[in-house]
C-alpha cells in the first residue's frame, strides 16, 4: 500500500481502541467538523477574553486603578478594591455567564468525535455510532475519556508532522507567488 | 490552518475543492464535515500546483513570442529560455531531468567520476 492511498482513504482502517466495545478510526489528522467545533471554541473564548478585558477597562477608569487589578479582580483577587466588583456585579454575572466550561467544550469535541469515528462493538459487529449524542458522550469512563483526548491530541500531531512532511517534498512551491 | 486573529474560510476552501468536480461522494457537500484536514490540504496544493501549470500552459504563445522579440533583439548571444518568460517556475528542468539528477550529474563532473565522452555530451546541459 502507497502513501496515496493511505492519504485517499483507500487503505485498510485504522482504530484506536477507546475501551473492549468502543473505537476510533484514525486518519492522522482532525476531520473538518472537528476544525469547525474546535474554531468555534476558540472564537467564544478569544470573545470571553475580549469581554472581560472591556470590563476590566470600565473598571478602571471608573475607579482610577491599574488596569491590571481590575482584570486581577475579575479572575477572583481579594484585595481592598474588591468592594467595586459590587457596583458592576451585573456586568460581571453577564461576564461570567458566557465564560466557556473547559469540561463542556471537551465533551462537545468529543461527541463530533465519537460521532464521525467511532464504534461500538455489538455482538460480534463493530457498528458505527452516527447517531452519537452528548448524553451518550456523558456517559463514557473517565479513563475512555481520557484515551479519547490523548487520540485528538495524537491524530492533531499526526496533522501537523504530515503536514512537515509535505512541505519538505514540496518545498516553497505551493506557497511561490508568479515570478516578477 | 487559522490564527488567533483569522479564522478559516471554510466555504471558500469547499468551492475550491468542489470546483475539482470530484465524484468520491465524500465531496459531497453534506459528507463534506468528514473529509480529513490532511486530505482537505493535499488537495488544495493539488488545485494549487494545477492552476500554476494550467497559467503556464497557456502563457506559452505570449513566451514563444518573447523569445522570438529576444532572438531577433540579441541574435545568437540570447542565452535565455522559454521558461523565462512563464508567470510561475517551472517544477519541470527544461532538460527534461529531476533536479536530483542535476545535482547527480554535477557531482559526478565534480569529481571527474564520469567517461570525457559523456561529459561532451551534457557537459553544455548542465553548464
Amino acid at each position: 500500500m502507497s502513501k496515496y492511498s493511505e492519504i485517499f482513504l483507500v487503505g485498510g482502517a485504522e482504530y484506536e481502541e477507546l475501551g473492549s466495545h468502543l473505537r476510533v478510526r484514525k486518519y492522522g489528522s482532525w476531520l473538518a467538523e472537528e476544525s469547525w467545533v474546535k474554531e468555534d471554541q476558540s472564537r467564544d473564548r478569544a470573545q470571553f477574553t475580549l469581554k472581560a478585558i472591556q470590563l476590566a477597562r470600565r473598571i478602571a477608569k471608573e475607579k482610577d486603578i491599574p488596569e491590571e487589578e481590575a482584570f486581577q479582580l475579575l479572575q477572583g483577587g481579594r484585595g481592598e478594591n474588591s468592594i467595586y466588583l459590587n457596583e458592576f456585579s451585573e456586568e460581571t454575572a453577564d461576564l461570567m455567564a458566557c465564560m466557556p466550561s473547559y469540561r463542556e467544550q471537551f465533551e462537545q469535541l468529543a461527541t463530533v468525535f465519537l460521532r464521525n469515528r467511532g464504534e461500538v462493538l455489538s455482538g460480534k459487529k463493530w457498528l458505527a455510532t452516527e447517531d452519537w449524542e452528548k448524553g451518550d458522550t456523558a456517559k463514557l469512563t473517565m479513563e475512555m475519556m481520557q484515551n479519547l483526548e490523548l487520540f485528538m491530541a495524537k491524530e492533531d500531531n499526526s496533522q501537523i508532522d504530515n503536514k512537515a512532511n509535505e512541505d519538505e517534498d514540496s518545498g516553497e512551491e505551493a506557497e511561490a507567488g508568479p515570478k516578477d | 490552518m487559522s490564527t488567533a486573529s483569522q479564522t478559516t474560510d471554510w466555504t471558500d476552501i469547499y468551492c475550491r475543492i468542489a470546483v475539482l468536480g470530484l465524484s468520491d461522494p465524500l465531496f459531497h457537500s453534506s459528507n463534506f464535515r468528514r473529509v480529513p484536514i490532511r486530505l482537505i490540504v493535499a488537495l488544495l496544493n493539488y488545485q494549487a500546483k494545477d492552476r500554476k501549470q494550467t497559467i503556464n500552459a497557456q502563457s506559452i504563445s505570449t513566451a514563444k513570442l518573447g523569445m522570438v522579440v529576444i532572438g531577433a533583439l540579441a541574435g545568437k548571444k540570447a542565452k535565455t529560455s522559454v521558461t523565462d518568460f512563464l508567470p510561475f517556475e517551472s517544477e519541470v528542468d527544461p532538460t527534461g531531468m529531476q533536479p536530483s539528477t542535476i545535482e547527480a550529474l554535477k557531482w559526478a563532473l565534480k569529481n571527474e567520476k564520469l567517461p570525457p565522452v559523456i561529459v561532451g555530451l551534457i557537459g553544455v546541459e548542465l553548464a
